[in-house]
């Protein structure tokens, strides 16, 4: 493009002007978010966000961990090791072929709510965590009345390629 | 009578160079401009071709310069706005990140309530029936509003039967998670073990005890505002 005299519109003072000064916006810009982000103002906001995730995925782990149909066990044994990690995960995937005979003979349907969670420990750099849980637990036999029980976890989390993931998972006997 | 003309010629004299002074002073001034004046008029087709002529020229001569100019700019002004991009949404807030939440995120303070909740937990859920005044009176200093009662609800029938049946119960912390504190106001699960020991049959027995807990921050003291066993 060109005005009237052949100087391309580039080239024309307004448009030097007016770059120069959108640039310098950028520049602006590009300083104020960049030290926003060097400030470590951030790493309040990364950790807060790992425990936000870590607390999520905890609380799910545990009511994946705490529900089996004897209908259904493969894909409930397919969800206990995709949301488990390391040893945890070891252990799921050893014990598969068993757990799975004892709930299909035992024919019980059990499943898990949580009720209240959070973190204990939350290392959100070396993604690591402990979180305690509580949850309501209904076990169903094929014949008779479902029994509800509280039941109480303590599990630790760590972080994956995938989110976070159990590495542990126990119920917290009294006096332990 | 000599004298008037010599006086018309002095005085014309006089006058003459008045506005001769006056032209060139005002054709002086003016020089730059006025003396180009004229010629635009009789060509005012070849000036303006001139004008365009000498812009084309410069611009021409310009032209290298600037696009380098203008390119360099333009990738200045991409790396700037990209850092900026960039950097302004790693610093962003995450909308799952709540930053109001200083749990754990906030080492001192969630230590601090920690310790204070575990506390007054375990010290108005122990009781001995020699000295119920002591629970009574923590009680009364660490629970308030909807606590209070939900508190009393709990412990009448503890309170009936203590004297008679010699209880002693001893709570005992086994988890505590700070599951929300933002400034004076924060929200806990506890889990703990409460032993309860009947003097008059010696029996001891234990269970297990869920709570989540409302707190409230009044100067450096935590108290319980909401007490509800799970």
């Amino acid at each position: 493009m060109t005005d009237r005299t052949g100087t391309p519109l580039w080239a024309g003072k307004p448009f030097l002007v007016g770059l120069s000064a959108v640039t310098v916006v950028a520049l602006v810009a590009a300083v104020w978010f960049g030290t926003a982000w060097l400030s470590g103002g951030s790493a309040a906001a990364a950790t807060a966000q790992a425990r936000g995730e870590a607390q999520r995925a905890g609380e799910h782990g545990v009511a994946v961990f705490g529900t089996l149909d004897y209908r259904t066990v493969d894909a409930g044994l397919d969800e206990w090791e995709r949301m488990s990690t390391g040893q945890l995960n070891d252990e799921v995937k050893k014990s598969r072929q068993a757990q799975s005979q004892v709930i299909k003979n035992g024919k019980t349907s059990t499943s898990a709510k949580v009720l209240s969670g959070g973190l204990t420990e939350l290392d959100s750099e070396g993604g690591t965590a402990k979180m305690i849980a509580v949850a309501e637990i209904v076990v169903t036999p094929e014949q008779g009345e479902p029994v509800t029980k509280r039941n109480r976890f303590q599990a630790d989390l760590r972080r994956t390629d995938q989110g976070w993931k159990l590495s542990s998972i126990q119920a917290l006997a009294i006096g332990g | 009578m000599r004298v008037s003309p010599s006086r018309k010629e002095s005085m014309s004299q006089a006058r003459t160079p008045t506005p001769q002074r006056r032209r060139l002073a005002v054709a002086g001034r003016r020089g730059a401009e006025v003396t180009p004046s004229p010629k635009p008029r009789p060509e005012p087709e070849t000036a303006e071709r001139d004008v365009v002529e000498t812009e084309v020229v410069k611009a021409g001569v310009a032209e290298p310069r600037r696009r380098r100019l203008v390119l360099a700019l333009s990738v200045a002004l991409v790396v700037f706005t990209g850092i900026a991009a960039g950097a302004g949404i790693a610093a962003a807030p995450s909308p799952d990140a709540d930053l109001r939440n200083t749990a754990l995120t906030d080492a001192a303070a969630t230590s601090d309530l920690l310790g204070q909740v575990n506390k007054a937990v375990e010290t108005v859920f122990s009781f001995d029936f020699t000295d119920t005044a002591k629970t009574q009176a923590a009680a009364q200093n660490l629970l308030r509003d909807r606590a209070v009662e939900q508190y009393n609800q709990l412990f009448e029938q503890v309170r009936q039967l203590a004297p008679a049946q010699k209880l002693v119960l001893t709570t005992t912390i086994r988890a505590t998670s700070v599951i929300r504190l933002d400034g004076d106001q924060a929200q806990l699960l506890v889990l703990a073990d409460q032993r309860s020991t009947r003097g008059d049959t010696n029996q001891t027995s234990n269970a297990a005890a869920q709570l989540t807990v409302t707190a409230t921050k009044n100067g450096d003291t935590w108290t319980i505002g909401d007490l509800t066993v799970l």
